[in-house]
């Protein structure tokens, strides 16, 4: 009988269950014994808290390379300690090692009293008020903006109708271009009805749109995964490593109703902001406002983000100083990737160094920087809005430069 | 109803509830009849698989061995036990050696493939992790039960005609277009007779409440054909999944190669079936069924709780629809608020100018 499955010889099953046995074994001691799922362990201090957000500042670890702070705005969606998920993945501590000085943005989860927080709340609002607060926390003038995914999207557009502001806007795995079809999410969306969807649940449960993500690879992220899983049960760091995933994949916020209907209609259905149409309050984004210089981060496996949706940004914008980087991997793969430990955080950081000014410039009405150990918290409340000098690129124009 | 006993009210409200869904679901039982009654409803997606695999197949397999074999293996698990309920009657047609097509209605049968197909694509993790240990678990018997399925499968490849070498079972007498045809030719029929009822203004007292509540009836309808259609779609998909890999598997037969492992069938089984439905999520079809199905989903959950906060208006309790309108004014105070707080603080960085 020609069979493909003849060879497969029973001694050697027998083995290899006898060993997956006591891989379950082992595995099921070593999930009781472990009893936190640490994430997000890099030091950082609070410095500025308004309604569900908080503002972190890192704690250095080591000599500062760069006078111009930069401040992480996540997407919306999903826990921003992906950037920090362990503590020898961690794109955050790769850029503290390299003497960046780091702000990041924690949304919280929103409840049911923020359904009617908008994108222009988001971004004219919080965005805005961070930037205030770590101009002030950090004595810069300027701040230099590195936005992922969704949050890439918001701080481009904050860095089209505030470019003052902005020293470097360097986006990673951000969506601009929607008229893609390269990308499910991107096909999906494009018929969704989000009206029937805010209108019936005001903030959208993060499982709605995580059981979307999972949809995308249905047997891989469903099924395979957790079988691969069994090939790590018994080391307790590769396990916990596993774990770390699976919790921050599980981890999903709920979305603010109104932000998502109109992230969803302009920008996934009416494709807005490449079209010059989108509208932010009482404002029109200009994407030709962008003229700092601009750092354009996609990967070339991403199946959330598709290149098709990222790399017609930088013809987009004003700026003359504008890189576009290509990263050999996947959405996810971008921050805990192994190569990307040791290339994407020292690509950046020498991107910033390149552009940094030459001193930090006193911010006038600033107060002195609370020190590392005394955090001076300032909550729900706006910061002075400081006059800032417009952005002269320091360097000339650079484009289409792939892994530096 | 007496208004002032909340729990007497709940409950008294909760039996009317009951019956309705009681009567719901009688009605739902008799489309069901209606679906599967229908001349070509039983058309089986299986019938040109099943009957090559019958013909090849040398020997009867024990049915009990079968269910043993699959309970030992797949013990505890919702998903599989509803994967092996859905091939029961191939297993039954197999050893009583009939061919009769009726027996195998309940392969297609879209309750069945509902409930698995649910179990794969609503992400239940729970299930999922059981679902993957005990897949694991299958290499513990294939070898005593696993043969003669192998068997079958080469044997129905060989005598099978070119076109099923090539997988192309939709070109034979397999033509799922038929069930969904049956499915909407039911609702329609559905809609212009008892349908009817639904459409029909209510009249008397409470008339509102009434129309309200006929018109979340007609939407849970709605999204029960949108699901059905979903759920069909998913199912063709996944049997073509299973021919692709049957197909993958008469390649490697006829180029003469062999696994060494069960985790290499494993690794060609997700390969094959992932890539088959990423085929169908790409498609406008798949897009405008899902978002259908969901849409009428959230459109029967808006109406529903608009029936709730109708039964709930004479309790002393805050509504989601009050809630709301809480929330917005929250929110255009804290926006006010924030506004004049900073004007407050622009107006004494200039005083403080001004005074320097």
């Amino acid at each position: 009988m020609n069979n493909p499955f003849s060879n497969i010889d029973a001694k050697l099953t027998m083995k290899y269950l006898g060993d997956f046995n006591s891989k379950l074994i082992k595995g099921a001691e070593l999930l009781t014994d472990i009893e936190e799922i640490d994430v997000g362990t890099a030091p950082r201090q609070l410095i500025y808290e308004e309604d569900k957000l908080k503002l972190y500042r890192y704690k250095a670890e080591a000599d500062k390379s760069c006078g111009v702070p930069v401040l992480v705005v996540y997407a919306l969606v999903n826990r921003p300690y992906m950037l920090d998920i362990q503590p020898d993945r961690s794109f955050i501590r790769n850029l503290l090692k390299l003497g960046l000085d780091v702000y990041i943005i924690d949304w919280g989860y929103p409840t049911p009293s923020d359904r009617y927080l908008s994108m222009d709340d988001y971004i004219n609002g919080y965005i805005d008020n961070c930037v205030e607060a770590v101009r002030k926390s950090a004595k810069s003038e300027k701040v230099s903006l590195m936005g992922v995914c969704q949050g890439g999207t918001f701080s481009a557009i904050y860095s089209a109708l505030h470019p003052e502001k902005i020293q470097n806007l360097i986006t990673l795995v951000a969506p601009f271009d929607f008229s893609t079809n390269d990308g499910l999410l991107f096909n999906w969306s494009k018929t969704m009805d989000v009206d029937a969807l805010v209108d019936a649940y005001g903030v959208v449960p993060g499982n709605i749109l995580n059981d979307g993500f999972l949809m995308l690879m249905p047997f891989n992220l469903n099924i395979k995964k957790y079988i691969d899983m069994l090939d790590v049960m018994e080391d307790k760091e590769k396990l916990l490593n596993f774990l770390r995933m699976e919790k921050w994949i599980f981890d999903s916020p709920g979305q603010a109703g109104e932000c998502l209907r109109q992230f969803v209609k302009d920008c996934y259905q009416g494709n807005k902001l490449v079209k010059g149409k989108l509208k932010l309050g009482a404002k029109t984004v200009d994407l030709g406002k962008i003229t700092m210089p601009i750092l354009t981060i996609y990967a070339s496996a991403d199946h959330l983000v598709p290149p098709a949706a990222t790399k017609p940004f930088n013809d987009l914008v004003g700026s003359e100083d504008k890189t576009l980087y290509e990263f050999q991997g996947g959405h996810i793969g971008v921050f805990v990737g192994s190569r990307s430990q040791k290339e994407l955080a020292p690509a950046i950081s020498k991107w910033l160094i390149q552009r940094d000014v030459p001193a930090p410039v006193k911010v006038a009405a600033a107060k002195v920087a609370p020190k590392a150990d005394e955090p001076e918290v300032v909550k729900a409340t706006l910061m002075p809005k400081v006059a800032a000098k417009p952005s002269s690129p320091k360097k000339p124009k650079v484009t289409n430069t792939p892994k530096s | 109803m007496n208004v002032e006993n909340p729990s007497d009210y709940i409950e008294s409200w909760m039996k009317t509830q009951q019956q309705a869904i009681n009567s719901l679901k009688d009605q739902a039982a008799q489309m069901q009849s209606f679906f599967m009654n229908t001349s070509g409803a039983t058309d089986n997606p299986f019938t040109n698989w099943t009957k090559s695999a019958f013909q090849a197949f040398p020997m009867g397999v024990d049915a009990t061995l079968a269910k043993d074999t699959f309970s030992k293996t797949l013990y505890g698990n919702d998903a599989m036990q509803k994967l092996y309920e859905l091939w029961q009657p191939m297993l039954d047609a197999i050893r009583n050696k009939s061919i009769d097509p009726n027996n195998y209605a309940d392969l297609a049968d879209p309750a069945k493939m509902k409930a698995l197909v649910e179990k794969l694509f609503n992400f239940d993790i729970g299930a999922m992790s059981q679902l993957q240990e005990q897949t694991a678990k299958y290499a513990d018997v294939y070898q005593q039960f696993g043969k003669p399925w192998t068997d079958a499968w080469i044997n129905a490849a060989k005598s099978q005609s070119s076109n099923f070498m090539q997988g192309n079972f939709a070109q034979n007498d397999f033509q799922p277009e038929t069930l969904i045809k049956q499915m909407q030719a039911a609702y329609a029929i559905f809609e212009s007779t008892t349908g009817k009822v639904f459409s029909a203004p209510a009249v008397g007292k409470d008339r509102e409440k009434m129309e309200l509540i006929s018109k979340c009836a007609k939407a849970m309808s709605s999204f029960a054909a949108n699901n059905i259609e979903y759920q069909q779609l998913m199912q063709v998909t996944g049997q073509e999944a299973m021919q692709a890999v049957i197909k993958t598997l008469a390649e490697k037969v006829e180029a003469g190669e062999k696994f060494e492992k069960f985790d290499e069938f494993f690794a060609l089984w997700i390969d094959v079936n992932e890539k088959t439905f990423n085929k169908l999520f790409q498609t406008k079809e798949f897009s405008k069924k899902r978002n259908a199905m969901t849409e009428a989903g959230f459109n029967a959950r808006k109406l529903y709780n608009e029936i709730i906060e109708n039964q709930l208006a004479d309790l002393p309790i805050a509504r989601r629809s009050e809630m709301d309108e809480v929330y917005k004014l929250v929110y255009d105070l804290r926006k006010q608020v924030k506004s004049m707080e900073f004007q407050i603080k622009e107006l004494k960085t200039s005083a403080s100018k001004t005074k320097e």
